[in-house]
């Protein structure tokens, strides 16, 4: 019997280890098959996020051209996708990115500062877009050779003029320019650059109190155009000082005016003059041969800045950065995860 | 008899009527860009001239219909100061360019009016040319040289 119990004995403990082992193979094969979910879910994020990028990223942003806020409700949703992941430094990577956009964002809808510098649009954005100006406006379009683009400019245009003066040639016969683009209200951008022919008016106040009604009239004529208000370009030192009138202290004014339209009415301020003013703010001796008309050289400098100056290049300079951001922490996280994986 | 004489009367009138249209439209042949560079370099001008890029010409001159080719020159908006050669399709397209042109030149006058009066001067005495299928004009203090230049072009 004593020989029995002792068999009986060891094929109880054999039992017990088998089991053990058992219950061994199935804990490492659950952390086994738990990692590699774990790790494939990264990779997947990873390329959802790549190919975000160069597909409907950009085809949304484009879709919501006059709305800026609603691209970066876009953008949003493109930097919000890695929210499953459990990593804290990816929700970190995130709130950053969220902030960084919301801070964009306000420096769109406030309007109160410059549009700041986003991606080349190419000359083929200007292609429905029109340019309402003077003379320096007339010369902008000439010189740079934007023959795809409308322009309704005149010598000596002012804010009232553009209302009044019957200087666009039409099938019927001479119209206003505000008669024209009515005529014609399919644009989806409009350029504004006046106000250097009215620094003599008595009171900058009605100068304001008219350019403000112009924008009123653009918005009115297409309520979904994107308007962009240029600040007026700083006329030569020489010129500034020998000047009452046309001197860059007054244009200052003048710009300052010019922005807190754009403020109230909600459309983009364009600080131009900084794309070919010196180092003092006035236009170089070598840019105009009479201190205020620019050469070609220099309008040429202009359009590079409107180019680079637009909503949507705006929109998509910050999705980039915003992806690449994005990338960057998943990376980092992915690294992380497998060095964790490979420890276990 | 008489009826011999009358179509006899008749060739010979119309024979006049050819040749004397053919003197008319001279045949000449021109380097449309020859001319615009001699207008550019010979005289002398308050503005820096820059060319135009052929496809902004129209913005200027609603001429696509009648010319082949154009050069134009223009001034920074500070000066009237302009150059401007069109190659036209025909003879009958070179007089449709040159009213166009003069018109062009009314335009200018009536903007420079309020804008610098001091240009108006130059553009009363802008020189406009036309000859065969070309049509020139130049804008300057200088109408003397350029009738000159255009001389030697518009024989």
């Amino acid at each position: 019997m004593p020989t029995t119990r002792y068999f009986s004995y060891r094929r109880r403990k054999r039992r017990r280890n088998f089991l053990l082992v058992f219950l061994l193979i199935l804990l490492l094969t659950a952390a086994g098959v738990l990692t590699w979910l774990a790790v494939s879910s990264l990779i997947g994020k990873h390329e959802e996020s790549s190919l975000g990028t160069d597909g409907e990223s950009s085809e949304s942003i484009m879709e919501s051209e006059s709305l800026p806020e609603n691209s970066f409700a876009e953008n949003s949703a493109i930097v919000s996708e890695p929210e499953s992941q459990p990593e804290e430094s990816s929700e970190a990577a995130e709130s950053s990115v969220l902030e960084e956009s919301s801070q964009i964002t306000e420096v769109w809808s406030s309007y109160d500062q410059p549009l700041p510098k986003g991606t080349d649009m190419g000359e083929d954005y200007f292609s429905d877009a029109v340019f309402i100006g003077d003379s320096r406006t007339q010369g902008f379009i000439l010189y740079s050779g934007l023959s795809n683009t409308t322009m309704y400019a005149d010598k000596g245009l002012s804010v009232e003029s553009v209302f009044t003066k019957e200087c666009i040639s039409t099938a019927e016969g001479k119209v206003s320019i505000m008669d024209a683009l009515a005529q014609n209200p399919d644009f989806k951008k409009a350029y504004v650059m006046l106000g250097v022919n009215e620094l003599g008016w008595a009171y900058p106040s009605i100068f304001q109190e008219k350019y403000q009604k112009l924008i009123q009239r653009i918005k009115e004529i297409n309520p979904d155009a994107e308007i962009y208000v240029q600040s007026i370009l700083p006329v030569s030192q020489e010129k500034s000082d020998g000047d009452k009138v046309y001197n860059n202290p007054r244009i200052q004014e003048y710009n300052q005016l010019i922005q807190e339209v754009a403020v109230e009415e909600k459309v983009y301020y364009l600080n131009v003059a900084e794309a070919v003013a010196d180092e003092n703010g006035a236009l170089p001796a070598d840019a105009s041969t009479d201190g205020v008309h620019l050469n070609k050289a220099y309008c040429e400098k202009w359009l590079e800045y409107l180019k680079n100056h637009t909503v949507e290049g705006l929109s998509q300079a910050t999705a980039e950065d915003s992806v690449e951001s994005v990338l960057e922490q998943v990376q980092a996280s992915l690294q992380t995860t497998s060095s964790d994986a490979a420890d276990q | 008899m008489v009826l011999k004489k009358i179509a006899a009367f008749a060739m010979v009138v119309i024979t006049c009527i050819t040749l004397s249209s053919c003197g008319e439209t001279k045949n000449i042949t021109m380097d449309i860009e020859a001319l615009a560079t001699e207008l550019k370099d010979n005289i002398t001008y308050q503005d820096q001239l820059e060319q135009i890029e052929p496809d902004m010409v129209k913005m200027l001159y609603d001429v696509e219909e009648y010319a082949d080719n154009s050069i134009v020159y223009m001034g920074s908006g500070a000066t009237a100061e302009e150059i401007a050669v069109f190659e036209c399709k025909d003879a009958d397209a070179g007089k449709k360019v040159e009213e166009i042109v003069k018109q062009h030149v009314q335009d200018q006058i009536t903007s420079f009016e309020s804008y610098v009066p001091a240009e108006v001067a130059k553009l009363k005495e802008a020189v406009v040319r036309s000859g065969g299928k070309y049509v020139a004009l130049c804008v300057s203090d200088d109408s003397a040289a350029a009738n000159k230049i255009m001389d030697q072009y518009f024989r």
